[in-house]
């Protein structure tokens, strides 16, 4: 589907859900457009739901299949756009200190992110997103489930990590030991939903000690003899246990739990020296960084790491002119560009960069132009998001705003319509090689889970722009 | 830009309107409360609390046009009435209104019921697809709460958290919030928690999957690492018991622990790892460590 005006329609047509599950239509089904065209309007929508859901994936489509690794950088409580991806200069307000440079014809902030000034060649912005909603916990979890966390399968959907996970997990070596999906400084990672609790984020919080509790106070070797009564006194209750397979699966975790320990493969990826994190900038989020390309260059099998960096939501004195030393761009952008520079850098020097995607967005923009008598900015739809390797063509600019940033002017992609949080889930999967339009049958719902809502209506899809020459 | 038109307050599912002069806020109150779908809504909730499944499941997912066994969808839709016992749901929304919406006289109902007395024993191969006809209790994880107490209180070692304005606490269940932070937010306390997934209020609902992380906590977390001295504090479960006959001391680290005696088997593995005078100490604290690690201990069957 093409053109902002069709997408708005049919939004308006069939809106993010209120009405009761047997009042709404099912319309991923092909069957609905037969009926609609009947006419029929009955309140039980007559859709036989002793009908099967139908495993799909249309063949029809081309995936980019670049990269193998991804590492989402979320901005939690929303950058302002125009301060930093999509820099707009205001008279009179823009502090001369963030130093508005023209770096390969991109205006930036190299007052306020110099290192990743200096990435631009590796870097893709897309201008022209836009976010459904303006609430931090909706919006945040919408960027990471990619859907609608308050409709129909909202509650029960997975974070794309856990799909990456999920789809990743075949091709796991049997040595391979990390979970699929990690999540660092991310304790509000949305979870695995519906999905194995094998497929949810492993959460960790970066520390020179590892993850903890992978040693045992008392030793190795008392800690081994301590897992060997477990089993002693346990077998009986975890194979083939008369309490049922939750308790079985339960045993898993454990022997997985068991690789961790006292694992040197496990201490050097999660472990760092003071040096290293010197030069991702000596913060925790800088910390988290280092941690993802060391879990990376490990190759253990994880695929997909969450990262979080907050909080962005500078309603109050946004550029420090009151309190320098509080929540602002001046004391944020510096943990983000020390970070993100450093581990291009290093993914780049590793030969990680082109297997892997690296994606930063907020989950939603901020207002423009003047500040508000608060010194800040407040939220607003219009947003924009980064991606980076994965076989991404560096330098590029897709999409641009109006003048004042905000809204969209140019949406400079194939769909001409505003970017939208289930076209960057879709991107996600294309560069990863997973099939977008897959509907799996297995939800508790037994209506059907698609990875990328109405995909069968072609509605969004990956920005293959992302991939074209410059 | 638009127009601009006053809208007037209006309950969203009946449009019912506040009366003259009627504060918003307590006008919605009352047509909330009057709302069966909120006693409804209670009772199953409470009822998925205790039976880990609600008589409508999610408990979050109701379907108002599906709830009346005298008016079903037809036929035809191809959908069936959502609750698994409609008339139980109505009747034990009919008595909860009734009994002026007390909570403690529908916990006792639902306690005291016979569905609730239920073993999770099931002597053949069960079907998942029965897990909402309540013919037996369904084996649930504790909560990452009910992990901790059931730790603290057993190894008869209490701790004492001091909690902002609430003073000091020493039950995980009378946290004021889901997510507190007892030791700090990355105190290990919290992360011990946390590895429980407790959710939030907000965007992250409470889980009960396991996870490696738990696995890790649990064989190796100083909460229980400091609960398995033999020599103290007075008091203590270990310290208690560790100078009594082997047999004495099994039985009453099972009954702490797990409420129960152990079987034979357990008895002889036990009995086998004390045997040697030299090695009893250590053993008697990895059997208590072996016993916060059973399955049995987490998992409420």
């Amino acid at each position: 589907m093409i053109g902002q005006e069709k997408f708005t329609k049919f939004v308006e047509k069939y809106p993010h859900p209120h009405r009761t599950f047997s009042q709404r239509p099912d319309i991923s089904r092909r069957k609905f457009f037969q009926v609609a065209g009947a006419g029929v309007t009955a309140s039980y929508f007559a859709l036989n739901k002793a009908q099967a859901c139908t495993e799909q994936v249309s063949q029809q489509i081309s995936l980019q299949n670049k990269a193998k690794n991804v590492i989402f950088i979320l901005l939690a409580g929303a950058p302002s756009h125009t301060d930093t991806f999509d820099l707009k200069v205001v008279n009179g307000t823009t502090p001369a200190a963030m130093k508005p440079t023209t770096v390969n014809g991109v205006n930036w902030p190299m007052g306020l992110l110099p290192k990743l000034g200096a990435q631009l060649g590796n870097m893709s912005i897309v201008r022209s997103m836009q976010s459904w909603a303006l609430v931090h916990s909706l919006a945040q979890r919408w960027t990471q489930i990619g859907r609608n966390p308050s409709a129909a399968l909202g509650n029960i959907s997975p974070n794309i990590g856990s799909v990456v996970a999920l789809e990743t997990a075949a091709a796991r070596q049997p040595n391979q030991i990390f979970p699929g999906f990690l999540g660092l400084n991310s304790p509000l990672a949305a979870d695995n939903g519906y999905f194995p609790a094998t497929y949810a984020p492993f959460l960790v919080v970066p520390s020179t000690a590892g993850i903890p509790n992978t040693t045992n106070a008392n030793g190795q070797a008392r800690y081994n003899t301590e897992f060997q009564r477990i089993h002693q006194l346990d077998d009986a209750l975890r194979v083939h246990s008369p309490l049922g397979t939750t308790v079985q699966d339960y045993d898993e975790f454990y022997s997985a739990a068991n690789n961790l320990m006292y694992n040197p493969v496990v201490q050097q990826a999660f472990t760092f020296s003071t040096a290293d994190s010197l030069r991702y900038g000596s913060t925790s989020f800088g910390n988290a960084c280092l941690i993802a390309k060391q879990v990376l260059a490990a190759n253990q099998g994880t695929r997909y790491i969450e990262i979080t960096l907050g909080s962005w939501d500078m309603h109050i004195d946004i550029y420090g002119a009151q309190n320098p030393k509080g929540n602002n761009l001046f004391t944020m952008c510096p943990q983000l560009d020390n970070g993100v520079g450093a581990l291009l850098g290093d993914l780049q020097a590793g030969g990680l960069l082109k297997d892997t995607l690296v994606v930063m967005a907020g989950e939603f923009g901020r207002t423009v132009g003047q500040v508000t008598p608060a010194l800040g900015r407040d939220h607003l739809p219009q947003q924009s998001v980064v991606f980076a390797g994965g076989g991404v063509t560096g330098g590029k600019i897709i999409g641009k705003t109006t003048p004042d940033g905000s809204d969209t002017a140019d949406f400079g992609w194939s769909r001409q319509r505003y970017v939208k949080p289930e076209d960057v889930e879709a991107t996600i999967y294309s560069a990863l090689g997973i099939n977008y339009t897959t509907v799996r049958c297995d939800d508790p719902f037994l209506r059907g889970f698609e990875y990328v809502p109405f995909s069968s209506e072609n509605l969004y899809g990956p920005i293959d722009e992302l991939w074209t020459p410059a | 830009m638009g127009t601009i038109t006053t809208v007037a307050p209006a309950y969203i599912f009946t449009g019912e309107q506040p009366k003259t002069g009627e504060n918003y806020r307590a006008a919605l109150a009352r047509m909330i409360t009057a709302d069966p779908q909120f006693a409804r809504a209670t009772v199953n909730y409470m009822w998925a609390y205790f039976f880990g499944v609600g008589l409508v499941d999610p408990p979050d997912q109701f379907d108002p046009a599906r709830l009346d066994p005298d008016n079903p969808p037809p036929a035809s839709s191809g959908y069936t009435l959502q609750p698994s016992n409609p008339r139980l749901l109505q009747a034990l929304t009919k008595a909860f209104i009734a009994n002026n919406f007390d909570l403690q006289w529908l916990q006792k109902q639902i306690v005291n019921s016979q569905a609730y007395q239920l073993s999770s024993r099931y002597d053949g191969t069960w079907n998942d697809s029965w897990d909402n006809l309540f013919a037996r209790k369904l084996v649930r994880r504790l909560w990452g709460e009910e992990v901790h107490d059931a730790i603290t209180v057993s190894s008869g070692q209490l701790p004492s958290y001091t909690m902002d304005t609430y003073g000091t606490i020493s039950y995980a269940m009378q946290f004021p919030e889901p997510l507190a932070t007892p030791d700090g937010a990355s105190g290990n306390i919290t992360n011990f928690l946390d590895s429980f997934l407790r959710g939030n209020r907000d965007s992250q609902p409470r889980s009960g999957s396991g996870s490696i992380l738990q696995a890790l906590n649990l064989m190796n977390d100083s909460l229980i690492l400091t609960r398995l001295s033999s020599t103290g504090p007075a008091g203590s479960l270990l310290a208690s018991n560790i100078n009594l006959p082997n047999t004495q001391l099994v039985n009453n680290l099972f009954l702490a622990v797990l409420s129960r005696y152990p079987t034979t088997q357990e008895m002889a593995t036990a009995l086998g790892n004390l045997s040697n005078s030299a090695t009893r100490t250590q053993e008697a604290q990895n059997l208590l460590w072996a016993l916060y690690n059973k399955v049995d201990f987490i998992f409420n069957y």
